[in-house]
């Protein structure tokens, strides 16, 4: 009876969370459009969740990895080398189809992500060194594969630009992936056994060995899915912006985990939903895109992110840390009756 | 007591070790400078990667076979200030012949420059300069003023001398483009262009999504923009897909500089109406030409004195430069005047470079 | 504790072999004698010096952070601190003080965002590599926000010297300064009570807690003087570079991160020493120089740094995993 009451309060608290994003996403439309009615248009929403969809699909597999208590900090040079492998590939085969690059481009992610699963589950690495050092050693095979020469817009088939481009059933590409993913992510991650077990591992690594889960498993699954996720996104990136260079996608890692946490991950693992993260993409998504409606100054744009990010932060722990106490004093109650 | 032992014995070794190297006696080139070559020439651009930079770096490649010089490129990958810097202090270590820089900024380029000139290795700056004082001279593509005038006519033409425009540049801080700004706008104060607009300068940073990214906030935050002028060859292109994705082709134009390779497809679809470059290939085999007598002695940057070249170039058809005095007072190598591109002539020319 | 000393009485040098300080002092020596062969007449004594200046930035950065990463907390804001540090100086400067001044003002800077960042994590609890991460940012736009799409430029030529730039002297002074504060804080971790207290907040930090000590203060501390650290680096920066700009310093954090771990920090805190990460600095020092002089480009030298820190991580794993095998072995046999 009791433990019910505790978790229903929780899954309520929880729901909350999302549902506090939400009314910050709306508070800030709401100010941005008073500002600036251009931000209603579609237009604006297009570029928006063009910009968000790929932060969206690469930060689900952020959390996946931070759920866990693990972090993902070399997404961003594992799109950059899954982008420029496969810009390299379609320059020297312009008559490639556009659907084999999307595919090679996710298996050279899912290469990145399984080595990485490899030496966190297998070598027992801190995930943090780990996707540290993996970051830079991607990041510098990009110069390799490169041999220091950026993919342009000239070497860009007509066929790879619509990658980006084109709509499926009316919504564009990148969206459309983006559901899609999103969807199926939701789908693996709360009605699967897998699923549940990462939440599980990630909630108490000891406690989770005992009931039989498999921690070098749980950790080759979660890299492998960020590093394949981070290298579909590489391929779209590259349809997207037209280019593929060395310092492509620098810093992106950043973003993704700032959209985590926002979304309202925990960082010390076990808490996360899909939901959560999409929000916390758009917000983010909303906010970075929106600065130059509302007049302000493109140098305030670091700034106004890392304080978002704070506020998330602060909110989230003083959060947290209510419900810690709220469930110790109820805890209390039930060991004195 | 472990630690201070380990410690005691890596200083020692370390020392003794560093002592050792100081033995050797110094085999270095830079002795032999003066004499006849082969010349090492160390070639720095702004980074690497760029077709614009390599292409600088074929005709520079071009000059040093003639000379039977060898020559290398190097650069930073980040395109930052800082990467230059190392790369040039390790080029100082490798005691090179002289140095063909791209600087990513005037001033803090400077220091390292001067300790290259101390040195004995001359500096000869290409495309962006470094100070005065910490090099021989500065192989200038165009002149300031000619390129900043001719932007904004071309702008003025394509846009009938009316609307509201905006420049994308790349860095705030690179010295050629702050100049071409300024002559941008002194250009706007001519009373034609009384109905146009500056209305917005932003900066991609040279990068190519950063560049897309501010296009389109440009494209969002002015819906009344009738052209864009790009200020660099990363920044016209990605202006150019921006309006490409914005379905803006014609409305919105584009003028600026571009790389011919690069651009074709977009002057092919209207995106862009006309853009200004300089022959890539001949700066950069100006300069290694200029890098090749500075090292023979036979050049030391004094304004009057005149350069042959071994083949004819685009500005120059006899192939003779001079140093003259720049707009800002200090002496440098004027390459020409710069290339216009349209649907006219692109064809032929994407295919050289 | 008096266990392990009497075991090193008995065999001193062979427990020194094991230590990891002396594994990487031999990759030092390696790193010396590969790029001895490789470019034999450029590694000369005063290019041995002359290349430090590349480096010590970051190298002085590794100090307070060691010591920081020991007790359990970890900063990577502080290449954005340094960044800051350099463009408040700058703006102090220009806006007609003294030199000497505005490198206080730059380091009071340095100090306040490092004690920010403290309170920030002390006193709401939450995962320095959060707050850090919110705070990279921030302090990285304080200085976009303050110089914008500018630099200071023309800085005093003294100023230039304390970068030790291009000096004339044997040493450069920024190594010089590196060296005096590896002692300083070799002493402070390795000699006195507030170095042991650190090792016990990071080994536990609830039986410290619970043993009376100020956990809470000794993080905040260390925070500060990171932060402090943080901003004399961004000081050296900008005098070498003769100029005050926001972009200073990008991914040092990073490369700070690095050379600890690599010098035998444990990344969940309690291990560490003053030593190794000397001269684990100094390796990766040498290791960009070498390479660079090869002219090998920044990102590639990264691969090599990279893959060092993963080999050096998974020694202890293979080694462990090795000697299971042989303990099963002989049990089986």
């Amino acid at each position: 009876m009791n433990s019910r009451s505790y978790k229903s309060r929780l899954r309520e608290l929880v729901r909350r969370r999302e549902f506090g994003i939400f009314i910050i996403i709306v508070i800030v439309m709401v100010l941005v459009g008073l500002r600036n009615p251009i931000f209603f248009t579609g237009d604006n929403w297009k570029d928006m969740l063009m910009y968000a969809s790929i932060l969206a699909f690469i930060s689900i597999g952020q959390m996946m990895t931070i759920v866990t208590g693990g972090i993902d900090l070399s997404v961003g040079s594992v799109v950059a080398l899954s982008g420029m492998s496969v810009g390299i590939i379609m320059r020297d085969n312009p008559a490639l189809p556009p659907v084999v690059l999307i595919l090679l481009g996710t298996v050279f992610g899912l290469g990145c992500g399984i080595i990485n699963g490899l030496l966190i589950g297998k070598g027992k690495v801190h995930p943090l060194i780990t996707t540290l050092a993996t970051m830079s050693i991607y990041r510098g095979l990009v110069v390799v594969v490169s041999r220091s020469r950026w993919v342009v817009y000239g070497d860009i088939t007509k066929g790879f630009k619509l990658i980006a481009r084109g709509n499926i059933l009316g919504i564009n590409n990148l969206m459309f992936a983006a559901l899609i993913i999103a969807v199926v992510s939701y789908y693996f991650l709360n009605h699967t056994r897998k699923g549940r077990e990462i939440y599980a591992y990630g909630d108490h690594q000891e406690a989770a060995k005992f009931v039989g889960i498999n921690s070098t498993r749980i950790n080759i699954l979660v890299y492998a899915l960020s590093g394949m996720l981070a290298g579909f996104g590489g391929v779209l990136w590259v349809s997207r912006v037209h280019t593929a260079q060395a310092n492509t996608a620098l810093g992106y890692e950043m973003q993704t985990i700032a959209s985590c946490v926002i979304g309202g991950v925990s960082i010390f693992g076990g808490v996360g939903s899909v939901f959560g993260v999409l929000l916390g993409t758009l917000l983010f998504g909303i906010i970075l895109n929106s600065l130059e409606l509302i007049g302000i100054v493109d140098f305030w744009k670091l700034s106004v992110q890392g304080f978002i990010i704070l506020v998330a932060v602060i909110f989230d722990a003083v959060l947290s840390h209510r419900v810690a106490e709220q469930m110790r004093k109820q805890r209390r109650v039930f060991d004195a009756e | 007591m472990k630690k201070s032992i380990v410690l005691c014995v890596c200083v020692v070794l370390l020392f003794g070790a560093s002592l050792l190297f100081a033995g050797t006696p110094p085999k270095g080139e830079a002795t032999k400078a003066k004499g006849g070559g082969p010349f090492t020439l160390a070639w720095v651009p702004k980074g690497l990667g760029h077709p614009y930079f390599i292409s600088c770096y074929e005709g520079a490649k071009e000059a040093a076979k003639e000379f039977g010089d060898k020559i290398f490129e190097v650069g930073p990958d980040d395109w930052s200030v800082e990467g230059q810097i190392t790369v040039i202090e390790s080029v100082i270590d490798q005691k090179v012949n002289a140095i063909g820089i791209a600087a990513n900024d005037m001033d803090a380029l400077a220091p390292v420059c001067k300790k290259a000139m101390e040195a004995g290795i001359p500096v000869v700056a290409w495309d962006a300069a470094v100070n005065q004082s910490a090099r021989v001279t500065f192989v200038n593509q165009a002149s300031f003023e000619g390129i900043g005038r001719g932007l904004a006519s071309a702008m003025g033409e394509v846009t009938g001398y009316k609307g509201e425009i905006a420049v994308l540049s790349a860095t705030p801080q690179a010295p050629n483009q702050r100049k071409w700004l300024s002559w941008v706008m002194e250009e706007l104060k001519d009373p034609k262009y009384k109905d146009v607009k500056l209305v917005d300068v932003v900066y991609g940073d040279d990068m190519t999504e950063k560049s897309y990214d501010k296009a389109l906030g440009l494209i969002k935050a002015y819906p009344n923009l009738k052209g864009i002028i790009g200020l660099s060859a990363v920044a016209t292109p990605a202006a150019c897909a921006a309006v490409t994705d914005k379905g803006l082709i014609g409305e919105l134009k584009i003028v600026g500089f571009g790389i011919p390779s690069t651009m074709k497809d977009y002057v092919l679809e209207g995106t862009c109406q006309k853009f200004l470059l300089w022959n890539t290939m001949d700066l950069g085999y100006v300069a290694a030409t200029i890098m090749h007598k500075c090292c023979t002695g036979e050049f030391t940057g004094k304004v009057g004195e005149t350069i042959k070249l071994g083949r004819p170039t685009m500005g120059e058809p006899d192939g003779v430069y001079e140093v003259t005095v720049g707009e800002d007072g200090d002496p440098y190598v004027l390459l020409g005047p710069p290339m216009e591109f349209d649907k006219s002539n692109i064809e032929k020319w994407a295919a050289i470079f | 504790m008096p266990n392990e000393r009497e075991k090193k009485k008995r065999l001193p040098l062979a427990d020194m072999l094991k230590t990891w300080e002396f594994t990487i002092f031999m990759l030092l020596i390696a790193v010396f004698v590969i790029n001895l062969i490789l470019s034999p007449d450029l590694f000369r004594v005063a290019n041995l010096f002359d290349a430090t200046l590349t480096f010590t930035e970051k190298s002085i950065l590794t100090l307070p952070m060691a010591l920081l990463i020991i007790s359990g907390v970890i900063d990577i804001s502080v290449a954005s601190i340094s960044a800051m540090s350099g463009v408040i100086l700058g703006v102090c400067y220009k806006a007609g003080m003294a030199i000497g001044y505005a490198t206080v003002i730059g380091l009071a800077v340095g100090l306040s965002a490092g004690l920010l960042n403290g309170v920030i994590i002390t006193r709401l609890k939450i995962p320095s590599i959060v707050v850090t991460l919110a705070m990279m940012l921030f302090y990285r736009g304080v200085g976009y926000i303050l110089l914008g799409d500018t630099a200071v430029r023309d800085l005093p030529q003294r100023f230039g010297l304390l970068g030790g730039a291009y000096s004339s002297t044997f040493i450069p002074i920024q190594f010089m300064i590196f060296i005096l504060l590896a002692v300083i804080f070799g002493f402070l971790l390795h000699r006195t009570r507030f170095g042991r207290l650190i090792y016990i907040v990071g080994n536990n930090e609830n039986t410290a807690r619970y043993s009376g000590v100020r956990v809470d203060r000794i993080r905040l501390i260390l925070c500060g003087v990171t932060g402090l650290i943080a901003g004399l680096s961004g000081i050296l920066l900008t005098s070498r570079i003769g100029s005050a700009r926001p972009d200073i310093a990008q991914g040092n954090e990073m490369a700070v991160i690095t050379i600890c771990l690599l010098g035998g920090v444990y990344i969940f805190g309690g291990k560490g020493s003053i030593i190794g990460v000397v001269i684990a600095a100094l390796m990766i020092g040498y290791v960009h120089y070498g390479l660079s002089i090869l002219n090998v480009q920044e990102q590639v030298i990264r691969i090599f740094t990279g893959g060092l820190l993963i080999i050096a991580l998974l020694i202890p794993t293979i080694a462990s995993r090795f000697r299971a095998s042989v303990k099963h072995r002989r049990g089986g046999s």
